[in-house]
Protein backbone atom coordinates (compact mmCIF):
# COMPACT_ATOMS: atom_id res chain seq x y z
CA UNK A 1 0.00 0.00 0.00
CA UNK A 2 1.87 2.99 -0.99
CA UNK A 3 1.04 6.67 -0.22
CA UNK A 4 3.51 7.93 -2.76
CA UNK A 5 6.90 6.60 -3.29
CA UNK A 6 8.33 7.74 -0.44
CA UNK A 7 6.46 5.91 2.23
CA UNK A 8 5.61 2.87 2.31
CA UNK A 9 3.83 0.36 4.75
CA UNK A 10 5.05 -3.08 5.53
CA UNK A 11 3.79 -6.02 4.75
CA UNK A 12 2.82 -6.89 9.04
CA UNK A 13 1.44 -3.20 8.65
CA UNK A 14 -0.93 -3.98 5.98
CA UNK A 15 -2.33 -6.70 7.66
CA UNK A 16 -2.58 -4.91 11.21
CA UNK A 17 -4.65 -2.19 8.81
CA UNK A 18 -6.81 -4.94 7.52
CA UNK A 19 -7.25 -6.68 10.40
CA UNK A 20 -9.34 -4.08 11.42
CA UNK A 21 -11.54 -4.62 8.70
CA UNK A 22 -14.63 -6.70 8.89
CA UNK A 23 -14.72 -10.26 7.42
CA UNK A 24 -17.18 -8.97 4.95
CA UNK A 25 -15.34 -6.45 3.22
CA UNK A 26 -11.99 -8.57 3.50
CA UNK A 27 -13.87 -11.14 0.96
CA UNK A 28 -14.85 -7.61 -0.58
CA UNK A 29 -11.33 -6.25 -0.74
CA UNK A 30 -9.87 -9.81 -2.49
CA UNK A 31 -10.54 -8.30 -6.47
CA UNK A 32 -8.55 -5.49 -5.83
CA UNK A 33 -5.29 -6.88 -6.97
CA UNK A 34 -3.64 -10.14 -6.40
CA UNK A 35 -1.06 -8.98 -3.39
CA UNK A 36 -4.60 -7.43 -2.20
CA UNK A 37 -6.04 -10.82 -2.04
CA UNK A 38 -3.30 -12.69 -0.85
CA UNK A 39 -3.27 -9.98 2.08
CA UNK A 40 -7.22 -10.02 2.73
CA UNK A 41 -6.61 -14.01 3.36
CA UNK A 42 -3.92 -13.82 5.35
CA UNK A 43 -5.70 -11.06 7.38
CA UNK A 44 -9.33 -12.83 7.72
CA UNK A 45 -7.77 -16.65 8.75
CA UNK A 46 -6.03 -14.91 11.27
CA UNK A 47 -9.14 -12.81 11.94
CA UNK A 48 -11.08 -16.06 12.39
CA UNK A 49 -8.72 -17.95 14.25
CA UNK A 50 -8.14 -14.58 16.67
CA UNK A 51 -11.69 -14.36 17.33
CA UNK A 52 -11.88 -17.70 17.50
CA UNK A 53 -14.73 -18.53 15.00
CA UNK A 54 -17.39 -21.22 15.69
CA UNK A 55 -18.87 -23.68 13.55
CA UNK A 56 -22.33 -25.69 14.51
CA UNK A 57 -23.79 -28.40 13.60
CA UNK A 58 -27.77 -29.21 13.26
CA UNK A 59 -29.91 -31.98 12.41
CA UNK A 60 -31.64 -30.47 8.67
CA UNK A 61 -34.67 -29.81 10.55
CA UNK A 62 -33.51 -27.79 13.03
CA UNK A 63 -30.95 -26.23 10.58
CA UNK A 64 -34.15 -25.57 8.40
CA UNK A 65 -35.64 -23.92 11.66
CA UNK A 66 -32.82 -21.52 11.87
CA UNK A 67 -32.90 -20.82 7.63
CA UNK A 68 -36.32 -19.43 8.49
CA UNK A 69 -36.62 -18.07 12.04
CA UNK A 70 -32.53 -16.89 12.71
CA UNK A 71 -34.02 -15.48 15.85
CA UNK A 72 -35.62 -18.96 16.83
CA UNK A 73 -32.64 -20.85 19.03
CA UNK A 74 -32.59 -23.80 17.22
CA UNK A 75 -31.19 -26.88 18.89
CA UNK A 76 -27.15 -27.85 17.87
CA UNK A 77 -26.17 -31.39 18.14
CA UNK A 78 -22.14 -29.77 18.41
CA UNK A 79 -20.17 -26.78 18.22
CA UNK A 80 -16.63 -26.35 16.83
CA UNK A 81 -14.34 -23.53 17.76
CA UNK A 82 -11.55 -22.70 15.25
CA UNK A 83 -8.08 -23.49 17.21
CA UNK A 84 -5.93 -22.54 14.19
CA UNK A 85 -5.04 -22.20 10.29
CA UNK A 86 -3.08 -23.51 7.26
CA UNK A 87 -2.25 -20.34 5.04
CA UNK A 88 -0.29 -23.49 2.61
CA UNK A 89 -3.80 -25.05 1.63
CA UNK A 90 -5.87 -22.44 3.01
CA UNK A 91 -7.81 -24.56 5.34
CA UNK A 92 -8.73 -23.83 8.84
CA UNK A 93 -8.71 -26.28 12.20
CA UNK A 94 -11.99 -26.46 14.31
CA UNK A 95 -11.78 -28.71 17.51
CA UNK A 96 -15.42 -29.52 19.35
CA UNK A 97 -16.31 -27.31 22.18
CA UNK A 98 -16.41 -29.38 25.68
CA UNK A 99 -19.58 -30.92 23.93
CA UNK A 100 -20.60 -34.73 25.13
CA UNK A 101 -21.77 -35.58 21.69
CA UNK A 102 -25.70 -36.10 20.85
CA UNK A 103 -27.79 -39.38 20.71
CA UNK A 104 -29.20 -40.66 18.16
CA UNK A 105 -30.86 -43.65 16.47
CA UNK A 106 -28.66 -46.38 14.91
CA UNK A 107 -28.71 -45.38 11.56
CA UNK A 108 -27.06 -43.18 9.20
CA UNK A 109 -27.89 -39.10 8.91
CA UNK A 110 -26.68 -36.30 8.25
CA UNK A 111 -25.75 -33.21 9.49
CA UNK A 112 -26.07 -29.43 8.63
CA UNK A 113 -23.02 -27.34 9.08
CA UNK A 114 -23.29 -23.62 9.65
CA UNK A 115 -20.41 -20.92 10.52
CA UNK A 116 -21.86 -18.67 13.38
CA UNK A 117 -20.31 -15.11 11.81
CA UNK A 118 -21.78 -15.91 8.30
CA UNK A 119 -24.05 -12.80 8.10
CA UNK A 120 -27.07 -15.00 7.50
CA UNK A 121 -28.19 -18.52 7.65
CA UNK A 122 -27.66 -20.10 4.85
CA UNK A 123 -29.73 -23.05 2.79
CA UNK A 124 -27.25 -24.16 0.43
CA UNK A 125 -27.74 -27.59 1.59
CA UNK A 126 -25.44 -29.64 -0.81
CA UNK A 127 -22.54 -28.03 0.11
CA UNK A 128 -23.17 -27.67 3.78
CA UNK A 129 -24.29 -30.91 4.50
CA UNK A 130 -22.30 -34.34 5.56
CA UNK A 131 -23.42 -37.82 5.44
CA UNK A 132 -22.66 -39.39 9.58
CA UNK A 133 -22.20 -43.00 9.62
CA UNK A 134 -22.86 -45.50 12.37
CA UNK A 135 -20.03 -47.68 12.48
CA UNK A 136 -18.29 -47.43 16.11
CA UNK A 137 -15.29 -45.97 16.91
CA UNK A 138 -13.54 -43.11 15.26
CA UNK A 139 -14.85 -41.93 11.68
CA UNK A 140 -14.79 -39.55 9.02
CA UNK A 141 -17.77 -37.45 6.98
CA UNK A 142 -15.72 -35.24 4.38
CA UNK A 143 -16.74 -34.03 1.11
CA UNK A 144 -14.04 -31.56 -0.96
CA UNK A 145 -14.35 -28.75 1.27
CA UNK A 146 -15.16 -30.43 4.87
CA UNK A 147 -13.41 -33.07 6.88
CA UNK A 148 -15.24 -33.91 10.18
CA UNK A 149 -13.47 -36.54 12.72
CA UNK A 150 -16.47 -37.85 15.00
CA UNK A 151 -16.13 -41.04 17.12
CA UNK A 152 -19.20 -43.53 17.57
CA UNK A 153 -19.72 -44.75 21.11
CA UNK A 154 -22.31 -47.63 21.08
CA UNK A 155 -24.44 -46.82 23.79
CA UNK A 156 -26.78 -49.86 26.74
CA UNK A 157 -29.97 -49.95 26.66
CA UNK A 158 -32.09 -48.84 28.96
CA UNK A 159 -35.77 -47.91 29.84
CA UNK A 160 -36.85 -44.06 29.65
CA UNK A 161 -37.99 -42.68 33.01
CA UNK A 162 -41.53 -43.75 33.65
CA UNK A 163 -42.16 -45.52 30.59
CA UNK A 164 -43.51 -48.78 30.52
CA UNK A 165 -43.69 -49.75 27.02
CA UNK A 166 -41.97 -53.05 26.10
CA UNK A 167 -40.72 -51.83 22.44
CA UNK A 168 -38.80 -49.16 24.45
CA UNK A 169 -35.94 -50.58 25.71
CA UNK A 170 -35.38 -52.55 22.44
CA UNK A 171 -34.63 -49.04 20.62
CA UNK A 172 -30.80 -48.77 19.87
CA UNK A 173 -29.14 -45.41 20.75
CA UNK A 174 -25.68 -44.48 19.44
CA UNK A 175 -24.05 -41.07 21.04
CA UNK A 176 -22.08 -39.72 18.08
CA UNK A 177 -18.99 -37.37 19.18
CA UNK A 178 -18.11 -34.76 16.99
CA UNK A 179 -13.61 -34.55 17.83
CA UNK A 180 -12.84 -31.85 15.05
CA UNK A 181 -13.32 -30.47 11.96
CA UNK A 182 -11.03 -29.46 9.00
CA UNK A 183 -12.40 -26.65 6.76
CA UNK A 184 -11.41 -24.73 3.64
CA UNK A 185 -11.40 -20.99 3.49
CA UNK A 186 -13.43 -21.22 0.38
CA UNK A 187 -16.27 -23.40 2.14
CA UNK A 188 -16.23 -20.31 4.36
CA UNK A 189 -16.11 -17.53 2.26
CA UNK A 190 -19.01 -18.99 0.12
CA UNK A 191 -21.43 -17.94 3.26
CA UNK A 192 -20.60 -14.37 2.83
CA UNK A 193 -21.25 -14.53 -1.05
CA UNK A 194 -24.53 -16.21 -0.56
CA UNK A 195 -27.91 -13.94 -0.07
CA UNK A 196 -31.41 -15.90 0.56
CA UNK A 197 -32.39 -13.05 -2.27
CA UNK A 198 -29.78 -13.91 -5.33
CA UNK A 199 -28.93 -16.82 -6.96
CA UNK A 200 -25.19 -16.70 -5.18
CA UNK A 201 -22.14 -16.70 -7.75
CA UNK A 202 -20.15 -18.70 -6.00
CA UNK A 203 -17.10 -18.22 -3.81
CA UNK A 204 -14.67 -15.65 -5.12
CA UNK A 205 -12.06 -17.94 -5.59
CA UNK A 206 -9.25 -15.81 -7.36
CA UNK A 207 -6.52 -18.24 -6.80
CA UNK A 208 -8.50 -20.73 -8.76
CA UNK A 209 -9.58 -18.40 -11.52
CA UNK A 210 -6.03 -16.93 -12.04
CA UNK A 211 -5.40 -20.82 -11.93
CA UNK A 212 -7.42 -21.56 -14.73
CA UNK A 213 -7.18 -18.48 -17.25
CA UNK B 1 13.69 15.92 30.33
CA UNK B 2 14.91 13.98 27.19
CA UNK B 3 16.21 15.30 23.72
CA UNK B 4 15.20 13.42 21.10
CA UNK B 5 16.73 14.17 17.48
CA UNK B 6 15.17 13.52 14.19
CA UNK B 7 16.34 12.52 10.94
CA UNK B 8 16.63 16.25 10.20
CA UNK B 9 18.33 17.68 13.09
CA UNK B 10 16.19 18.87 14.85
CA UNK B 11 16.10 18.90 18.43
CA UNK B 12 12.80 17.87 20.48
CA UNK B 13 13.07 18.22 24.49
CA UNK B 14 10.28 16.46 26.13
CA UNK B 15 9.36 15.21 29.55
CA UNK B 16 10.66 11.72 30.37
CA UNK B 17 7.15 10.23 31.41
CA UNK B 18 6.02 11.62 27.91
CA UNK B 19 9.29 10.11 26.40
CA UNK B 20 9.03 6.66 27.63
CA UNK B 21 5.37 6.33 25.92
CA UNK B 22 7.73 5.23 23.13
CA UNK B 23 8.92 1.35 24.45
CA UNK B 24 12.83 1.66 22.07
CA UNK B 25 12.98 5.59 23.90
CA UNK B 26 11.66 3.66 27.47
CA UNK B 27 14.78 0.98 26.67
CA UNK B 28 17.13 2.95 25.23
CA UNK B 29 16.89 5.39 28.25
CA UNK B 30 17.42 2.24 30.37
CA UNK B 31 20.04 1.28 28.26
CA UNK B 32 22.08 4.12 28.44
CA UNK B 33 21.15 5.64 31.90
CA UNK B 34 21.22 9.48 32.78
CA UNK B 35 23.02 11.12 29.85
CA UNK B 36 22.30 14.61 28.19
CA UNK B 37 23.17 13.38 25.10
CA UNK B 38 19.90 13.49 22.70
CA UNK B 39 18.42 10.46 21.40
CA UNK B 40 18.36 9.95 17.43
CA UNK B 41 15.67 8.58 15.62
CA UNK B 42 16.74 8.31 12.30
CA UNK B 43 13.54 6.87 10.66
CA UNK B 44 11.42 9.75 11.83
CA UNK B 45 11.05 13.41 10.45
CA UNK B 46 11.39 16.58 12.66
CA UNK B 47 7.51 16.70 11.45
CA UNK B 48 6.12 13.64 12.16
CA UNK B 49 8.36 13.58 15.40
CA UNK B 50 6.20 16.75 16.42
CA UNK B 51 3.02 15.38 15.95
CA UNK B 52 3.91 11.80 17.62
CA UNK B 53 5.34 13.99 20.62
CA UNK B 54 1.97 16.12 20.82
CA UNK B 55 0.03 12.88 20.72
CA UNK B 56 2.67 11.49 23.73
CA UNK B 57 1.71 14.56 25.56
CA UNK B 58 -2.03 14.44 25.31
CA UNK B 59 -1.71 10.87 25.91
CA UNK B 60 1.21 11.19 28.74
CA UNK B 61 -1.18 10.02 31.60
CA UNK B 62 -3.27 7.14 29.99
CA UNK B 63 -2.27 3.50 31.41
CA UNK B 64 0.40 1.81 29.68
CA UNK B 65 -1.63 -1.07 27.56
CA UNK B 66 -1.83 -4.44 29.16
CA UNK B 67 -1.18 -6.40 26.20
CA UNK B 68 -3.54 -8.56 24.40
CA UNK B 69 -6.12 -7.97 26.79
CA UNK B 70 -6.77 -4.19 26.43
CA UNK B 71 -5.81 -4.07 22.60
CA UNK B 72 -8.60 -6.70 21.62
CA UNK B 73 -11.47 -4.57 23.40
CA UNK B 74 -10.18 -1.08 21.53
CA UNK B 75 -10.52 -3.01 18.67
CA UNK B 76 -13.83 -3.38 18.88
CA UNK B 77 -14.04 -0.03 19.92
CA UNK B 78 -14.26 3.61 18.39
CA UNK B 79 -11.58 6.01 17.51
CA UNK B 80 -12.17 8.55 20.24
CA UNK B 81 -12.86 12.43 19.17
CA UNK B 82 -9.80 13.78 20.35
CA UNK B 83 -7.76 10.87 18.73
CA UNK B 84 -10.08 11.45 15.31
CA UNK B 85 -8.81 14.95 15.06
CA UNK B 86 -5.45 14.28 15.44
CA UNK B 87 -5.33 12.12 12.56
CA UNK B 88 -7.35 14.55 10.16
CA UNK B 89 -3.91 14.87 7.77
CA UNK B 90 -3.33 13.74 4.52
CA UNK B 91 -2.30 10.28 3.38
CA UNK B 92 0.92 10.51 3.04
CA UNK B 93 1.32 12.17 6.70
CA UNK B 94 -0.87 9.48 7.77
CA UNK B 95 1.12 6.84 6.69
CA UNK B 96 4.79 8.22 8.20
CA UNK B 97 2.71 8.63 11.65
CA UNK B 98 2.12 5.01 11.43
CA UNK B 99 5.60 4.12 10.50
CA UNK B 100 7.11 5.92 12.62
CA UNK B 101 4.76 4.76 15.94
CA UNK B 102 5.71 0.84 14.48
CA UNK B 103 9.33 2.45 14.93
CA UNK B 104 9.10 3.88 18.22
CA UNK B 105 6.89 0.79 19.27
CA UNK B 106 3.56 3.32 20.60
CA UNK B 107 1.67 0.67 20.44
CA UNK B 108 -1.60 2.39 21.12
CA UNK B 109 -0.41 5.32 18.75
CA UNK B 110 -0.18 2.55 15.65
CA UNK B 111 -3.52 1.11 16.15
CA UNK B 112 -5.05 4.34 16.14
CA UNK B 113 -3.36 4.70 12.86
CA UNK B 114 -4.30 1.65 11.50
CA UNK B 115 -8.07 1.70 12.81
CA UNK B 116 -7.80 5.19 11.08
CA UNK B 117 -6.67 3.75 7.38
CA UNK B 118 -9.13 0.88 7.99
CA UNK B 119 -12.13 3.33 8.07
CA UNK B 120 -10.86 4.94 4.78
CA UNK B 121 -11.24 1.73 3.40
CA UNK B 122 -14.59 0.84 4.43
CA UNK B 123 -17.34 1.29 2.60
CA UNK B 124 -14.75 2.41 -0.30
CA UNK B 125 -15.62 0.05 -3.91
CA UNK B 126 -12.27 -1.97 -5.09
CA UNK B 127 -11.65 0.93 -8.13
CA UNK B 128 -11.73 3.41 -5.40
CA UNK B 129 -9.39 1.64 -3.35
CA UNK B 130 -6.70 1.17 -6.18
CA UNK B 131 -7.01 4.96 -6.74
CA UNK B 132 -6.41 6.17 -3.24
CA UNK B 133 -3.44 3.69 -2.53
CA UNK B 134 -2.34 3.61 -6.16
CA UNK B 135 -2.25 0.15 -6.78
CA UNK B 136 -2.55 -1.68 -9.96
CA UNK B 137 -4.90 -4.12 -10.90
CA UNK B 138 -2.94 -6.90 -11.80
CA UNK B 139 -5.83 -9.88 -12.31
CA UNK B 140 -5.92 -11.35 -15.81
CA UNK B 141 -8.88 -10.54 -18.20
CA UNK B 142 -10.89 -13.31 -17.27
CA UNK B 143 -10.84 -13.33 -13.38
CA UNK B 144 -11.36 -9.02 -13.79
CA UNK B 145 -14.93 -10.72 -15.55
CA UNK B 146 -15.37 -12.43 -13.13
CA UNK B 147 -14.71 -10.02 -10.41
CA UNK B 148 -17.31 -7.91 -11.73
CA UNK B 149 -20.11 -9.78 -11.72
CA UNK B 150 -18.91 -10.73 -8.07
CA UNK B 151 -18.91 -6.90 -7.84
CA UNK B 152 -21.97 -6.36 -8.90
CA UNK B 153 -23.51 -9.01 -6.21
CA UNK B 154 -21.93 -7.78 -3.83
CA UNK B 155 -23.63 -4.16 -4.31
CA UNK B 156 -26.80 -6.02 -4.71
CA UNK B 157 -26.36 -7.74 -1.09
CA UNK B 158 -25.82 -4.24 -0.19
CA UNK B 159 -28.57 -2.77 -0.87
CA UNK B 160 -30.60 -6.11 0.38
Amino acid sequence: MQATTKSSLSVELILEILYNLDAWSLCYYRCVSQAFNHLCIKALMLKINHEKWIIELRTPSSAYAHYFNPDYISPQVGRLVCKGYNLQDKSLHFLALDSPGYYHRLKPHELQLHCKQWPSPIINLPRRALEIGMSPFAQNASNQELALIYNVVYKDKENCQGCHRPSCNEREQVIVQPQSLKVALSWILHGFANSKMIEPCGAVDFDLMAMKS
Amino acid sequence: MVQLLSSDNETFTVDKQVAERSILIKNMLEDVGESDAPIPLPNVTAKILKKVIDWCEHHRGDPVSQQEEINDRKRLTEIDEWDQKFMEVDQETLFEIILAANYLDIKPLLDIGCKTVANMIKGKSPEEIRRTFNIVNDFTPEVRQFGIISHCYFLAMLST
